[in-house]
């Protein structure tokens, strides 16, 4: 045993000192957005690229899905966050007031043109109190999406669509079939339960002129007559015009307008991907336009896209930002953009080929102009989860909008309160 | 003294596994539930009892236990009765035996996920099988999983689905260990096929009646997997559950001293089910006083 005494001490000396060197040289990166082609584009492109670059790295991705969130949550509490993650700027204000994930802004100090070339609203939203915590990889405007053959179908125009709520209710009602009590086709398919409420009554919200939130950024501000006739119209949508049905339309991927089940949706580009991947027999037949607003001169389209966050507690933070810039550089930001379906997140694209020889991404490019992200403060997801089981009351026809929107009031403020008091 | 330190070497790895993996953490639950603690900040600051005084007056938490009472009632007897049934159909002697038994436990060995996809299939109004069926009887289609009236019963139709083939398996172990001369005797004495299901197969059925039920219970009161996949707790909370409430507590909103205080409270509960069960039914069951 004493004559092998030295060779175990030196083994797992050893042992111990190849694990030191393999955890610092090696990159950590999260996905959360990830088709097989972008696994495809990170496996053979960019991790040899950047290790080529950087010799004596290792880049170790993980494409996780909806299940980062989680996975993020543990590794933050244990310590042993990545070195860089992916996700939407939702997340930005929580991570910033809890330190969780660093600014951003000493990197960007030593390229000061680095963020020119990034759409403003997209940015914004990866911002917390002056400080930037995320740079956006891909954005997403929403567009109202149409069939053109079911509006000549039942005589309507396919070039002129609804400008305003009154005339997109009314082409809804033509388009909308009923089957007995089972809806055959959706004049214009609105989400009816989960956060996704929250989203479409933000953009009514907005395009009638309202906001979620006052000047501060946080108090809740829908609680008025803006806000009461935004969520009356939602719910008239529902309730009395019946053009769209309570609960899922169809489990299919791709929603409704995939399997003919709706006429008009309002959709992000991610509509396209997946009419062309399950039903590209319809793609001649789609077409876009400017969601509705009170007067057709106001429409509101909330900006998503992920965005790439460093951890504060991230082991190799300098080569995180590295990533990132090569992420972001045009070749890439535009090739990642196309794996998901997604828009690239750089104002300079709109020359490429993928948004210029297709005229529906085209007006999805053009509509990050005029869209805003969702509000950015610590206390909004939770806000936002509560709220759309007080909206979904509205929708079934169980309250009033005005009592819904005086308890959604109440508990947001609640809610915001006491985060401030955390 | 030799062999008892023998006997503490061998039970010595599950003990560590249950101190590290089971009694650390519930200490820790413990802790926690009288903090503020946000999975992201650090550390927890102490604030007694609030925690669970907001609970008494959290309308959600409250939705969430009677919703997983209701659930219990739903899928506990129902759950016993088919998969009795079952395990004594199956129990008889005919060809392929073996192969219904291997198709009705193949649920219990499939993930939640591929469940949740199939029966929303199942469910979905106007294509669903389930709206096919009742229409080909000349009833109205329901809508199942977007219905608060009939959500919560629809994830009984899953869960005791999928759980029939456990409890089938169960009871046919306690089946195959009856002795025949029993049901011999009482042919001879003229009992039918019923008389010797009610008088000989479930009294001798009854300590594994009692485990299924006391599991059934514990199981019951955590049901998630479910309510994640196929509602994520709507429409309108008719579906959320205690436990879902106690994830969305810990991973949505990060408030783990509230997670934890519900934790506790379901750990109590649970605790004292499995207590009153063994006090009020554990010598009825088992025969031992």
């Amino acid at each position: 045993m004493t004559r092998y005494r030295g060779a175990l001490a030196l083994l797992l000396l050893v042992l111990l000192l190849s694990s030191t060197v393999v955890s610092a040289n090696t990159l950590e990166v999260w996905i959360k957005d990830f088709t097989p082609e972008t696994k495809e584009l990170f496996e053979k492109e960019i991790i040899p690229r950047f290790e080529a670059a950087h010799p004596g790295v290792k880049v170790n991705v993980q494409f996780l899905g909806e299940a980062i969130l989680q996975k993020l949550t543990t590794a933050f509490a244990a310590g042993n966050p990545p070195d860089l993650f992916h996700h939407g700027t939702a997340l930005v204000p929580e991570f910033a007031v809890a330190g969780t994930c660093q600014a951003l802004d000493r990197f960007i100090e030593r390229e000061p043109d680095y963020l020119a070339d990034f759409f403003e609203s997209s940015l914004a939203a990866g911002q917390y109190q002056g400080k930037t915590y995320a740079i956006p990889q891909t954005v997403l405007s929403q567009l109202l999406v149409y069939r053109a053959s079911m509006f000549e179908e039942v005589g309507l125009d396919p070039n002129a669509p609804p400008r305003t709520w009154d005339e997109l209710r009314d082409a809804a009602r033509k388009l909308t079939i009923w089957d007995g009590d089972l809806l055959e086709r959706a004049g214009f398919a609105v989400p009816t339960s989960g956060v996704d409420t929250v989203f479409f009554y933000t953009l009514v919200l907005r395009s009638l002129g309202g906001s979620l939130v006052a000047e501060d950024g946080e108090t809740p501000a829908f609680n008025n007559e803006v806000g009461r006739e935004a969520l009356q119209i939602y719910v008239d949508l529902i309730q009395k015009d019946r053009v769209t049905m309570l609960g899922s339309i169809t489990p299919a991927p791709g929603g409704p307008m995939v399997t003919g089940e709706a006429a008009m949706v309002i959709d992000t580009p991610h509509i396209l991907a997946n009419i062309r991947a399950y039903a590209p027999q319809i793609e001649s037949d789609i077409r876009v336009a400017p969601a509705p607003s009170r007067d057709g001169t106001t429409p509101a389209s909330i900006l998503w896209g992920v965005s790439f966050y460093v951890p504060t507690a991230a082991k190799n933070p300098d080569l995180a930002w590295e990533m990132i810039k090569l992420l972001t550089s045009p070749e890439y930001n535009l090739r990642n953009a196309q794996s998901l379906g997604a828009m690239p997140s750089l104002k300079s694209l709109i020359t490429s080929g993928y948004v210029q020889d297709d005229p529906l991404m085209r007006q999805w490019f053009e509509a990050v102009e005029w869209s805003r992200a969702n509000p950015g403060y610590p206390a909004y997801r939770e806000v936002r989860n509560k709220m759309a089981e007080h909206l979904e009351m509205a929708l079934h026809g169980r309250q009033t909008p005005e009592a819904v929107l005086e308890a959604a009031a109440a508990e947001a403020q609640m809610i915001v309160d006491s985060w401030k008091s955390r | 003294m030799r062999k008892s330190r023998t006997a503490y070497l061998f039970i010595a790895p599950a003990m560590i596994y249950a101190m590290v993996f089971v009694l650390l953490p519930i200490a820790g639950v413990v802790f926690l539930s009288g903090t503020d603690y946000n999975i992201l900040r650090g550390s927890p600051a102490w604030i007694g009892l609030r925690n669970y005084v907001e609970l008494v007056k959290d309308q959600r938490f409250l939705v969430s236990f009677r919703n997983t009472l209701v659930f219990m009632a739903g899928v506990i007897p129902s759950g016993i009765v088919l998969s009795l049934l079952l395990a004594v159909g199956i129990n008889m002697k005919m060809k392929g035996r073996g192969v219904f038994r291997s198709i009705y436990y193949l649920p219990q060995v499939t993930s939640f996920v591929a469940v949740g996809v199939v029966w929303h299939w199942i469910f979905e109004p106007r294509y669903g099988l389930a709206n096919l069926i009742l229409r080909s009887l000349g009833l109205s289609g329901l809508r199942w999983l977007s219905d608060p009236s009939t959500a919560l019963f629809s994830l009984m139709v899953v869960h005791v689905w999928k759980f029939l083939g456990y409890k089938m398996v169960i009871f046919l172990a306690g089946l195959q260990s009856i002795p025949e001369s029993l049901y011999e005797a009482s042919a001879i004495d003229g009992a039918g096929k019923v008389r010797q299901f009610v008088s000989i197969t479930v009294p001798m059925l009854k300590p594994i009646l009692f485990y299924v039920f006391a599991t059934g219970c514990i199981g019951g009161f955590q049901v998630f997997d479910l309510i994640y996949v196929m509602t994520q707790g709507g429409p309108l909370n008719s579906t959320t559950t205690v436990v879902h409430q106690i994830f969305l507590n810990a991973f949505e909103y990060f408030n783990l001293g509230r997670a934890s205080a519900m934790s506790l409270v379901l750990f109590a509960i649970i605790f004292m089910l499995t207590v009153t069960n063994f006090r009020l039914f554990g010598s009825v069951f088992t025969g031992v006083e």
